[in-house]
């Protein structure tokens, strides 16, 4: 067991640490305050698309995936691991921005998971370019499927003309904005979850209608969308993992959706962990540098909740950890992956809960911060399965019945 | 990042797991009625070799610290207080290496041997009272049946001293848990008469630290048997016609104490880890802190998760018929060894302002 980082690792989180800095912070602050989410024509993601970051951006599996394994047993050069840091990093300087940067997005592991090589190479490969950002999204939730994703309504009817998707989709990040947009659809719902398909609806694709872009209460720098699939007719080609996926193997859409969260919840996890570990970076400073120094019933009660909060922080780190490393040795992790979602969420809220006690009404300015980073931090313990969903898959993995 | 662990240990820890299981937890049972250990079994611990791994003083270094923690956490699933009893110099290692520094060599014989207590005391120069302490072994061999190496090591925030059996007075101890520890309670009347050494207030820090990370191991182990056994019980026994675990409010319980068990377990062995390899990349970290940290939510993680285990059999985990009464007491007493969680509260809140952030790369 050994927890250090390579040099390339580490020069990769200084970057993001500048670039957070500079950027990912005041955006999202602006965002915040105006409740508006970063435009497309924005600046600034001219200048991330400029950098190449799409290509290998936060999240993304681009470069490799678990259906390309290297020689070295590892499934995917240790991104998951990359991956999981580089979202705690850059939620440390703001989730929401994170989450609107250009890039495949969410939408990128089904297509590496379940996509064939032509699939991969058409819709990963519009991210090599670095003339103008992009996008892609993901969408599984409907309004009544939520936490069950077995219950998804959305109808795929196959026809000459291609697939034929009816359905309404919500809470889908970035897809009004998107090139393209992973949607999970059920062939028959009486066949439950062996029913499921994933299609790639393209932008533009006739019947394909953003029909509301939320209001949320928090992580404001991107856009949650809901949209209407009305007659909307993909090409049998953008059907992930073609035919043969589903009926070669006993695999489904829903086993597809399955294994993206196995790699994406370490990483929502771990950025509950950032926003959690800036509240605490907050509330440490405030108790050294604001707090009386004669105050010694209150200093030696603010020390003990930060060394609690402190243990908290690093106990989910570590499970996030454990969830990715595991998923780069190429070895199951949906156990792990739920523990690390499971637990990172509730323990990152208490300690943001926890700094913003501390630092109360005495200085406003990150009072308000603070505010801001308790309504942000929220969404975590929901997005990827919420906590209640992660608790019936740790008690099915360890409970007979 | 790495977080396999070697076959050998894995090789140790199935051993240990079939010694802990078949034998050690049963035995354990027996002492409450008997008061003693059958030499079999312990003759069985000291063929697995445990406590050679923790010898810090070692000369091949700490090396093997790790498959020690993760036997530990295993052993401690058969039985807590026969690990307090049988594992010598145990957790009191790293505080007789700090004394190794001032004493001859082979001073204190075989150490695997030899019995060894000890305490934390802020000011020894000050502690002229008669001070309790308690220690594995019986009153027999504490009064000298293994001879001079008896020995209570005694450490404050400068200083560390020794003294043998001659210097103290024992009588059974009365405590409630860990039966199978056989455990004296401990008094002296001065510590004017013992030898005493001058020690840097971060060794002696360093060394009340290590030994709560011996507890955190033992601690976790505990609280995994209480909590599978628990699980076992509860796919077996049908209430309200579905079993204890299929009811969601007990599974969506079991599964939080789990995950925060395993959390515990992380962080404790990344800690050993820091220890075995100490990491370039992490020298902005404070390994004493950590390791405090650890201890307060290892022990507040048992604390719940040993009473969620007894809840869980409801009448059942009351009676002596089920260990899980026996595991709910051993984590009650082993969260108050060492300073308990409250010392560990204030040692760990102490530097909180001044350390740098765990795994902040």
């Amino acid at each position: 067991m050994l927890i250090e980082l390579n040099k390339e690792l580490k020069k990769s989180i200084e970057l993001l640490r500048e670039i957070g800095k500079e950027y990912l912070r005041p955006l999202g602050i602006e965002a915040d305050r105006s409740s508006q989410a970063i435009p497309v024509d924005h600046p600034f993601y001219n200048l991330v698309a400029q950098t190449g970051f799409m290509a290998r951006g936060i999240g993304s599996t681009f470069e490799s995936g678990n259906s390309e394994k290297s020689t070295n047993g590892r499934s995917n050069n240790g991104n998951s691991v990359r991956n999981v840091l580089m979202a705690e990093e850059g939620s440390y300087w703001d989730r929401g921005t994170l989450v609107s940067l250009p890039g495949p997005g969410l939408g990128g592991p089904p297509v590496m998971q379940m996509g064939t090589s032509q699939q991969r190479e058409r819709f990963m490969s519009i991210f090599k370019q670095r003339d103008k950002p992009l996008w892609a999204a993901f969408a599984m939730t409907e309004p009544e499927a939520g936490s069950d994703v077995a219950k998804i309504n959305t109808r795929a009817i196959k026809s000459e003309k291609g697939w034929i998707l009816n359905g309404e989709k919500m809470f889908s990040s970035n897809s009004s904005r998107a090139e393209w947009v992973v949607v999970f659809a059920t062939i028959d719902p009486n066949l439950g979850r062996r029913g499921h398909r994933a299609f790639v609806v393209e932008k533009g694709t006739p019947g394909f209608d953003i029909s509301r872009i939320e209001q949320k209460m928090g992580i404001k720098a991107y856009e949650t969308a809901s949209f209407k699939l009305a007659d909307c007719v993909v090409d049998f080609d953008n059907l992930l993992g073609g035919e043969s996926y589903y009926s070669s193997t006993s695999k489904s859409g829903f086993e597809g959706a399955m294994s993206t969260f196995n790699a994406t919840r370490p990483i929502v996890a771990a950025m509950g962990v950032g926003i959690a570990r800036a509240a605490y970076d907050i509330a440490k400073e405030f108790v050294l540098n604001e707090v009386p120094k004669n105050s010694s019933l209150r200093l030696r009660r603010y020390r003990e909740k930060l060394q609690v909060m402190q243990a908290k922080l690093t106990h989910a780190k570590l499970l996030c950890l454990r969830a990715a490393w595991l998923l780069d040795c190429n070895k199951p992790n949906g156990f792990e992956a739920s523990m690390a979602k499971l637990y990172a969420p509730p323990a990152s809220l208490s300690v943001v809960t926890e700094a913003s006690n501390i630092v109360g009404l005495e200085n406003k300015d990150k009072s308000i911060y603070l505010q801001k980073l308790a309504r942000d931090v929220k969404a975590i313990d929901i997005v990827e399965g919420t906590q209640q969903i992660q608790r019936r898959v740790v008690a099915r993995n360890i409970i007979v019945n | 990042m790495d977080f396999s662990i070697d076959e050998s240990i894995e090789e140790l820890i199935a051993q240990v797991d079939k010694f802990s299981s078949k034998t050690l937890r049963h035995k354990a049972r027996l002492f409450e009625s008997n008061r003693s250990w059958d030499q079999n079994t312990l003759n069985t611990f000291t063929s697995l070799g445990i406590s050679e791994l923790n010898l810090p003083f070692h000369e091949n270094g700490p090396s093997e610290l790790l498959a020690y923690f993760i036997a530990l956490e295993h052993l401690a699933k058969g039985d807590a207080g026969g690990l307090l009893y049988a594992d010598t110099p145990g957790p009191y290692s790293w505080a007789i290496s700090a004394l190794l520094e001032h004493l001859p060599k082979n001073f204190f014989g075989d150490l695997s041997k030899s019995r060894f207590a000890a305490i934390y005391i802020k000011d020894i120069k000050d502690s002229s009272n008669k001070v309790l302490a308690w220690a594995p072994g019986s009153v027999d061999e504490w009064n000298g049946s293994l001879g001079s190496a008896s020995t209570l090591i005694v450490f404050g925030n400068e200083y560390i001293s020794y003294l043998d059996s001659h210097h103290l007075k024992f009588q059974q101890s009365a405590l409630d848990a860990l039966d199978a520890s056989n455990g004296v309670e401990i008094s002296w009347n001065s510590l004017l008469d013992s030898q005493t050494f001058k020690i840097d207030a971060i060794s002696s820090y360093f060394i009340r630290t290590m030994m709560r990370q011996w507890v955190t191991a033992v601690m976790l182990g505990v609280s995994q048997a209480s909590i599978d056994y628990a699980i076992d019980y509860g796919n077996e026994r049908v209430v309200f016609n579905n079993t204890v675990t299929g009811h969601q409010a007990n599974a969506f319980e079991i599964a939080k104490v789990y995950t925060e068990i395993e959390a515990s377990r992380l962080a404790y062995r990344a800690a050993v880890s820091m220890i075995k390899n100490h990491s370039n990349s992490l020298d902005n970290y404070d390994l004493s802190q950590m390791i405090n940290q650890n201890y307060i939510v290892a022990g507040e993680v048992s604390l719940s998760a040993t009473d969620l285990s007894l809840q869980l059999l409801g009448g059942h985990g009351y009676l002596k018929d089920h260990f899980v009464e026996k595991w709910w007491r051993e984590v009650r007493t082993l969260s108050i060894l060492f300073g308990g969680l409250e010392q560990a509260h204030e040692d760990a809140g102490n530097e909180a302002l001044n350390y740098h952030d765990f795994l902040v790369f």
